[in-house]
């Protein structure tokens, strides 16, 4: 999933697009170390773990779980990934940018 | 799933501790060979552990039959049942899953220990499953089981037919609440299921999240209205 995130982060740095992430790792001082190792520079809600107030609310059950939000914060997709979630963004950024 | 087997390889009745122990001694048998070929395995470079797997993975499949000898010769009794439920949770053919379901379904229903099966139903969602499940809930009056039944058969009948399911949604929460249900009550899991569907369904407008980042600054989700946003719930694991 990082180098995907990465890909998509660079490729779309002028677009109206943001990945945020929801973090479950219990230990953030182990956590800080692997941003930079991976280069992840989004940003991410810190849960404190998967029993977390936002992974509670949001009933997730798996990791990782993804949903797309459009330019108007309604989920249009979930669960995609590859291709279809690159496809899935694309047309949503195209649809920003016409609204 | 292991989990879920491994919690249901733990609560078998004692209630006839002579054929018991032949269910239990199979059993016995698949872990230690299962511990075994794990052991070999982690002591195999990382290059042939594929063909090892491949080759000297223990299959649950050769414990089978064992399983369903004993389960004829115990026609009615516990260790029918248990023989069963291991079969069910265990066999890779859908023949012979379906099979031991049937027997458990016209044999078993009443008895409180079928509970896990109930786990692994929407694993399976054929008409097997279905008339398993409508058969317990027709035949068996303990609340536990009866609770897990008629939340498994909503989950099962949400796409096919949503009135039904929400009917049972409702009788979960009015006189099911307090059942355990995988470490939570089924109270607060149907609310939980409620609320997705309310909430986190396709079209409808996300939730705003309040909270913190790593370094503890705090944000909102709703910050990124105007962009297309990724939601990742992740972790480095």
């Amino acid at each position: 999933m990082y180098p995907h995130e990465r890909s998509l982060v660079k490729n779309l740095a002028n677009e109206p697009f943001a990945i945020i992430g929801v973090n479950s790792d219990p230990d953030k001082d182990k956590l800080r170390p692997r941003l930079a190792e991976e280069n992840i520079t989004w940003r991410s809600f810190w849960d404190r773990d998967t029993s977390g107030p936002i992974a509670t609310a949001w009933n997730v059950q798996g990791w990782p779980t993804v949903y797309v939000l459009d330019h108007e914060g309604k989920i249009r997709y979930r669960d995609v990934q590859g291709e279809q979630l690159d496809a899935a963004i694309e047309k949503l950024i195209a649809e920003a940018k016409g609204a | 799933m292991i989990s879920i087997v491994m919690g249901a390889l733990l609560c078998v009745a004692p209630e006839d501790p002579a054929t018991l122990a032949s269910v239990d001694t199979v059993k016995q048998e698949f872990e230690a060979a299962q511990a075994a070929f794990f052991e070999k395995y982690s002591q195999t470079p990382e290059g042939e552990r594929e063909a090892l797997l491949r080759t000297e993975r223990p299959s649950p499949d050769d414990y089978v039959d064992q399983m369903l000898d004993i389960a004829d010769e115990h026609e009615g009794e516990a260790a029918e049942r248990d023989a069963l439920i291991w079969v069910i949770q265990n066999s890779r053919s859908a023949e012979t899953r379906n099979r031991s379901i049937n027997i458990l379904a016209d044999g078993h229903a009443a008895d409180a220990a079928i509970e896990p099966v109930l786990y692994a139903m929407p694993f399976y969602p054929d008409p097997t499953s279905m008339r398993f499940i409508r058969t317990v809930l027709d035949e068996n009056s303990h609340p536990n089981v009866k609770g897990i039944a008629t939340y498994t058969l909503a989950k099962m009948t949400w796409q096919t037919e949503p009135d039904e399911a929400r009917t049972l949604i409702d009788r979960v929460a009015d006189e099911f609440a307090d059942v355990d249900y995988r470490g939570k009550s089924l109270g607060e899991t149907v609310e939980r299921d409620l609320f997705e569907i309310e909430n986190l369904a396709i079209g409808k407008v996300a939730p705003d999240i309040a909270g913190e980042d790593i370094d503890g600054v705090e944000f909102n989700l709703s910050d990124y209205r105007g962009k297309v946003v990724v939601l990742d719930f992740w972790g480095d694991w």
